[in-house]
């Protein structure tokens, strides 16, 4: 500690150089830093919830479709009912329903004879009914012959809606006996042998069995029976005035528009991506998972609590819980806030109990953050340089006078007479300088002044006076005497025996 | 054998008393036993030098040479050196009245030469230092014949330098063996080695020393023995350089 000091302490211009940097590039570097840390953190915050808006107000739209989905079946739930409770308009014409090869009761029969879709189109609803091959309709059944009948009113409603919800890929209504109405128009040549509606999906999710609060029911994801690709059905129990069970309404959706809703976030130069998970944590959509190349009816299999890092299956499962909130992981096992590569940011869909997740790079998300911090370096380098430059500059503006003043006094010191000091900068060096001038060159006056003296100096004896003082002592007797005897007496006075000249 | 040294200057004011006091405080320090004997009776000095308080002088040189004391009663130990050397002053009266009286009666010179001699034996002494009257009067003269060396105490002014020329000439001609000159209160601004070549030239003699004129000697007031106080002091190191050329003199025969 003494040697660095002792270097600082050892000139002026160092330890001026050394001040004027301490007050200048460390307040600097120290706000900066300062500032750069909170920049960075309320950058990379603001993206965060950026992300996080994103996400909700994504889950929001697909909710609000599926809302609508929602209460356009329960109407046609309700209209259903009605139908069912009334006799059917006479006008209904019984003989229309005929049976297939295959045996299955609908109008197959009746379209294609009526000159097929170029003459009737699609907007119209068949019926699929398994009743006994050969057998006349009402004669088979009366109570399915009177169910057909009422429900043909409804092809207006089924029309209503899907005119309106353009992902409606079918609306139907299968009865307790097996009969369903579907509109629009397809062939019961989709469906397997042996097919009953009763077993699907979209029958039993709803049914009082499964579903004794009798309230609308989502199905998981699956594939149409009918060719019309990855589906979801809601479907609500058709219920009598009294309560009694009389069908189920259920409407199929393509979610292929839910799936672009996730796929399609786009954002951040497209460093992160979408998804979406039904409440079961299986994929519904996202950008790693191919379309499953599945066989009619069957469910997509691919969780996602099945796979990734512990981090990430955790932020899994509190989508599946519903909440919506971020969370950061990578694929090695790390995570936390901040702390993995990758961020989620989720949001649930309350009506289906989906939720759909952004997940983007970290890089990408703290990137404005860095981009500000670049910045910030740029800034601060260039202050510290102007500043250290400044302090180089007054440093030297102070450290020249006392170098010159110095050179003076060591030209003094050496006998030289001193160069005139001149001082540009500073009122009190100036004064100094003049007054260092003045005195340079009194001293040097004196000087001049002392040698010429010295060079004066000269020893002159004047002979004449001289050899009068002397002669003036030698002359006399005592000195005669005293010169003659001057041994003896310095013999004597040491008490040594007398010594003759 | 004893070395007897008369210091000498032509005037007063030359720091003669100062520059004895001195060099007689450096002999003993080097280990030698020194009497100083003020000879300079009509203005005696060196013993305020001493630190020689009135009260402590019983006999003074004027006593013994009325024959109220034997000389060693006159002579006081003024220092003592941590080597052992020893510096005994023989004072003179300051007594106004004595001066008087001394001044009007005279003495006996041979009397003076008996003081020395009896000193010399009384206090085996290795040095005797006689501090003289400025001038050259016949007491003075008496002691120069005496010397076995000669010490002219000058300034460097036209009036010291007149006035040595004849004392050297002087102590010549009484063929004392050494003959050294000390150039005092020399302006710090001089060139000491172009003075010392110019007064060596003129009085074909050596210059013991150049003794700087100095702001400290002045404040010291001769109270004190400076050497003693000072001895890394350019006037101490004069002081020293003499008693250097006096002490290594051979010429010391036995007359």
């Amino acid at each position: 500690m003494r040697q660095p000091m002792q270097w600082v302490r050892g000139s002026i211009y160092r330890a001026l150089l050394l001040a004027f940097i301490a007050v200048s590039v460390v307040p600097i570097v120290l706000i900066s830093y300062l500032f750069i840390r909170q920049s960075m953190d309320a950058l990379t915050r603001q993206t965060e919830e950026n992300l996080q808006l994103l996400a909700a107000s994504k889950a929001e739209e697909i909710n609000l479709k599926l809302g609508d989905v929602m209460h356009s079946t329960v109407v046609a739930a309700h209209l259903a009912a009605e139908a069912l409770q009334h006799p059917p308009d006479p006008a209904s014409q019984l003989a229309r329903y005929q049976q297939d090869a295959r045996g299955i009761w609908g109008l197959d029969v009746y379209y294609h004879a009526q000159g097929g879709a170029a003459a009737l189109g699609e907007d119209l609803s068949n019926v699929y009914w398994t009743g006994a091959a050969g057998t006349p309709l009402l004669a088979a059944d009366d109570a399915v012959a009177q169910q057909i009948l009422q429900t043909e009113s409804l092809d207006t409603v089924f029309a209503g809606i899907k005119s309106v919800s353009p992902d409606t890929q079918w609306i139907y209504l299968t009865t307790p006996t097996g009969m369903m109405r579907l509109y629009p128009w397809a062939s019961n040549d989709h469906y397997p042998d042996q097919w009953d509606p009763r077993q699907i999906v979209f029958y039993t999710v709803a049914e009082p069995g499964n579903n004794p609060a009798l309230q609308p029911r989502w199905t998981a994801p699956y594939v149409d029976y009918a060719g019309a690709g990855w589906m979801v059905t809601m479907s609500v129990p058709v219920l009598g005035d009294n309560g009694d069970f009389l069908g189920i309404m259920s409407h199929d959706i393509t979610i292929e528009s839910l799936k672009q809703i996730a796929l399609g976030i786009n954002i951040l130069d497209g460093g992160g991506y979408g998804f979406l998970i039904d409440s079961a944590a299986q994929v519904i959509a996202h950008p790693a998972y191919q379309e499953v190349d599945a066989t009619k009816g069957t469910e997509e299999d691919a969780s996602l609590l099945a796979v990734g890092s512990d981090a990430y299956r955790r932020l899994i499962q509190n989508m599946v819980h519903g909440d919506s909130g971020l969370g950061y992981y990578d694929e090695a096992g790390g995570g936390g806030r901040r702390g993995g590569s990758s961020l989620l940011v989720y949001a649930p869909i309350p009506e289906t109990g989906w939720s759909l997740g952004i997940s983007m790079p970290r890089e990408t998300v703290i990137a404005p953050a860095i981009a500000m911090r670049n910045r910030a370096i740029v800034i601060t380098v260039t202050l510290v340089t102007v500043a250290v430059i400044f302090a180089v500059v007054l440093s030297r503006l102070i450290h020249k006078p006392v170098r010159q003043l110095l050179q003076g006094v060591q030209q003094i010191a050496e006998d030289r007479r001193a160069d005139e000091v001149h001082v540009g900068s500073f009122e009190e060096f100036d004064q100094l300088a003049q007054a260092f001038n003045e005195m340079a060159s009194k001293v040097w006056e004196r000087e001049r002044r002392l040698k010429a003296r010295m060079a004066e100096m000269r020893i002159e004896i004047d002979s004449q006076r001289k050899q009068q003082q002397i002669d003036s002592i030698v002359e006399t007797d005592f000195f005669k005497r005293l010169e003659a005897n001057a041994r003896q007496l310095r013999s004597q006075v040491k008490g040594l025996p007398a010594a003759t000249d | 054998m004893t070395k007897i040294i008369s210091t000498h200057s032509f005037r007063g004011g030359t720091g003669k008393s100062n520059v004895t006091a001195n060099l007689a405080a450096v002999l003993a320090n080097r280990g030698y036993r020194v009497g100083v004997f003020d000879t300079d009776i009509q203005s005696p000095g060196i013993h305020v030098i001493f630190g020689l308080a009135d009260a402590s002088v019983r006999y003074t040189l004027n006593d013994y040479l009325w024959g109220n004391c034997a000389i060693e009663e006159a002579a006081v130990e003024v220092y003592k050196a941590p080597k052992g050397g020893v510096v005994y002053l023989v004072p003179s009266s300051i007594d106004p009245n004595d001066i008087a009286r001394i001044l009007r009666e005279k003495y006996d010179a041979s009397d003076m030469h008996a003081a020395f001699r009896d000193l010399i034996t009384a206090l085996s002494l290795d040095y005797l230092l006689i501090d003289t009257h400025p001038g050259l009067n016949e007491e003075t003269l008496l002691s120069i014949a005496i010397s076995d060396s000669l010490v002219i105490i000058l300034r460097p002014d036209q009036q010291d330098f007149q006035g040595t020329s004849v004392t050297v000439d002087v102590a010549r001609r009484l063929r004392v063996p050494e003959v050294n000159l000390i150039v005092n209160k020399v302006p710090p601004e001089y060139d000491f080695a172009d003075v010392q070549r110019k007064v060596e030239r003129a009085y074909n003699c050596q210059v013991a020393a150049l003794l700087p004129l100095s702001i400290d000697l002045a404040q010291n007031a001769s109270a004190t023995v400076f050497t003693l106080i000072r001895p890394d002091h350019p006037f101490s190191r004069g002081i020293e350089s003499v008693a250097q050329q006096l002490e290594a003199d051979v010429a010391l025969m036995p007359a």
